[in-house]
């Protein structure tokens, strides 16, 4: 419309062009048309080849075309962290860049600059240039792993051409050794090796994305395309320990073993309303971060791998069995005099002959006659079925990668010497966390909840094994081991009750069971009026004269339960309790007194 | 169905349609690289945060390690544990 228009104006006013004088062009009708249409193929054409470019999949361009601009590259994603049950790390990967070069590239430019590129990457120039001549011909040289960031963003600035970094995530592990045995550690590729790294690795690891770029002339990646694999950093797992509580652990242990020169130790510390292990720690420790020392000696999670035979600790579930069986209470009364009973060929003994014990008298006084006694009165299968239902003899549920079952041989092939020696805790093998587990059934009046490392979404079902006044009878039984006479009394506290046990079990050498290396420990559960924590404390072959179990374990029994009591704030169940209410009065009286005044 | 010849205006309209489509299509694709490069750009300043914050949180597990604390409250503020007599518990 307006064109026609602006013709119509167009021969109105001829005069008024420039060029209105020239002659008129006379030019043949079809020329215009030729040329719109050469015009109009022209553009076809090009829209075909867009459309072609566009639409087609990339796919279906030749292999060879796509590789002249386009690259795959990997993408690293971190493995999960671990951290304890509040949030702390215990494991975390952080990335470190590895320099390499690309000899095809690879354009120093005198020697001053490769004088700069050795010293930010820290090798001498002529480490380098030896590197570099020696794996010329694989065309990619790595100069240096490992570095940090930082450090590696300043062999980056100076610009050399070749010089590129590849980037990967190394573990570290925060804490050190006092975690160590329990997180285990990952190999060189983030694979978990040991520990929960291992046990818990698919969860943990992640899977590297790769995407499509697009580089230019010079290998530089300008662009990126399309994703053909997200990267998905691994998850993050929570454990269930309490690292406040492991790091009171360790350290109460690591005192007593070098006071003791102990050969090897462990601590246990379990939720008894939940089965969640709060602490776990071992000596001799290692360093998950510096394993230059390639020890599995030390690498071992001894409270989980290793067995020890439990000796008295083992006695409070032979009572177990026996007030399970009706026939036996508390206050039912054994004869251990005259302090030594034959059984086949063996004498059991006690240290001195105690008369007539009730079932609680023969735990106080860790009596062997007393607790075979009552052994040898109870049916073999009864008695295996209540050791068996505590979970000793087989793994326990925590997963955790080389666990031992412990040993406990079927009550088929016991017969009386080996029915009494089981009595006072030989001739059966149990790991530390076995024990804890039993000793938390105690204190969770007779329902034993699975162990677990991790924590739970949801709360756990626990499933009965003694009866509730089984437990409760345990309990009071297991308070007068601690009482000021009795063996453990060295595991008191002053502001909790405690239920426990000693342990010193001599060791199965060649030849027979040693007088002089011994496995002491405690185990017991605090506090007593309503049992929280179950803590087992194993020490092997401690020094010194006096090496029993109520000597050596018990104080860091104390030490740790003490502290740990206090970190979940748990209310005292005794002695301080009532001062509390003395302190109030006494205030209130101080602060009438002073109105009245 | 009769074919019958497409009027000048519908080839026009297709003609339209068609360099419209086209035109939607480059420039979707278009949209969609720099929308994936922006992408690209934005995980990597996410990565580069988290990787800091995690090096923050393993800083701060560093500083507030347990022995130190323990030993700047016992020697630096000479701050004792209150023996059970001395602390009071309040039952509700």
């Amino acid at each position: 419309m307006t064109a026609r228009v602006r013709k119509k104006a167009n021969r109105r006013k001829p005069s008024t062009t420039p060029k209105g004088n020239s002659p008129v062009l006379t030019v043949a009708k079809w020329r215009p048309a030729l040329v719109l249409c050469g015009l109009g193929l022209a553009f076809l054409g090009l829209a075909a080849r867009a459309v072609y470019l566009q639409v087609v999949p990339l796919g279906k361009i030749p292999e060879g075309q796509r590789n002249a601009h386009l690259i795959k590259v990997k993408l690293p994603a971190h493995r999960g962290p671990v951290t304890d049950r509040h949030g702390e790390f215990l494991a975390v990967s952080m990335p470190v860049d590895s320099v390499w070069v690309d000899t095809a590239a690879f354009f120093p430019g005198g020697n001053d600059r490769v004088e700069a590129l050795s010293e930010a990457i820290g090798y001498s120039s002529e480490h380098i240039q030896r590197r570099l001549s020696r794996y010329m011909h694989m065309g990619h040289v790595s100069l240096r792993r490992h570095m940090p960031p930082k450090k590696a963003a300043r062999v980056m600035a100076l610009n050399v051409p070749g010089v590129y970094l590849r980037r990967d995530y190394r573990r570290f592990y925060p804490r050190g050794p006092i975690s160590g045995h329990v997180l285990g550690f990952t190999n060189v590729d983030d694979e978990g090796q040991e520990g929960l790294e291992l046990a818990y690795d698919a969860h943990l690891r992640s899977r590297d994305g790769l995407h499509l770029m697009v580089r230019n002339r010079l290998g530089q990646i300008v662009s990126g395309v399309r994703r053909l694999k997200p990267s998905k950093p691994g998850a993050s797992l929570t454990t269930t320990l309490d690292l406040r509580i492991q790091h009171l652990a360790f350290q109460a242990l690591a005192e007593a073993m070098e006071e003791r020169s102990a050969k090897s130790g462990s601590v246990v510390v379990l939720d008894v309303a939940t089965g969640e292990i709060l602490a776990m720690v071992n000596h001799p420790v290692y360093n998950p971060n510096d394993r230059s020392q390639l020890l599995v000696e030390l690498y071992r999670n001894r409270a989980v791998t290793d067995i020890f035979e439990p000796g008295s600790s083992l006695k409070p579930f032979i009572a177990a069995a026996a007030l399970e069986s009706g026939r036996y209470t508390s206050d039912s009364i054994v004869d251990t005099a005259p302090g030594r009973l034959i059984v086949g060929n063996k004498e059991i003994t006690d240290p001195r002959s105690y008369g007539p014990l009730s079932m609680g008298g023969i735990l106080q006084k860790s009596s062997n006659v007393g607790i075979s006694k009552v052994a040898l009165d109870l049916e073999s299968r009864e008695l295996w079925s209540v050791l068996v239902r505590l979970g000793f003899g087989s793994l326990t549920t925590s997963g955790f990668p080389g666990e031992s079952a412990g040993l406990l041989n079927s009550y088929v092939h016991w017969r009386p010497l080996q029915q009494a020696t089981l009595a006072y805790g030989y001739g059966l093998s149990v790991t530390p966390l076995q024990l804890a587990q039993a000793y938390a059934v105690i204190g969770a009046q007779g329902v034993r909840y699975p162990v677990t490392f991790v924590r739970r979404d949801k709360p756990v079902r626990g499933e009965r094994v003694l009866s509730e006044s089984t437990a409760e009878q345990l309990l009071a039984m297991l308070e007068t081991v601690v009482a000021p006479e009795g063996t453990g009394h060295r595991a008191r506290l002053e502001a909790y009750r405690v239920a426990g046990k000693t342990l010193t079990a001599r060791k199965y050498a060649a030849g027979g069971y040693s007088t002089e290396r011994h496995v002491t420990g405690f185990a017991g559960v605090a506090p007593a009026s309503s049992p929280r924590l179950a803590v087992v404390v194993v020490i092997d072959e401690p020094e010194g004269t006096d090496n029993s179990g109520g000597k050596v374990a018990a104080p860091v029994f104390a030490d740790v339960m003490r502290g740990a009591l206090r970190m979940l704030a748990v209310a005292p169940d005794q002695a301080p309790a009532r001062t509390a209410e003395k302190a109030i009065r006494e205030h209130v009286a101080v602060a009438t007194a002073g109105e009245e005044s | 169905m009769s074919a019958r010849p497409a009027s000048a205006l519908t080839n026009a309209l297709l003609w339209v349609a068609l360099l419209a489509t086209a035109l939607g299509n480059v420039y979707a694709r278009h949209e969609a690289n720099q929308k994936f490069g922006e992408l690209r750009r934005l995980e990597a300043v996410g990565d580069e945060l988290g990787i800091e914050w995690n090096g923050l949180r393993l800083s701060e597990s560093y500083l507030a390690r347990y022995d130190l604390v323990e030993q700047t409250a016992r020697v630096e503020l000479d701050m004792v544990m209150p023996h059970p007599s001395d602390v009071a518990v309040i039952k509700p």
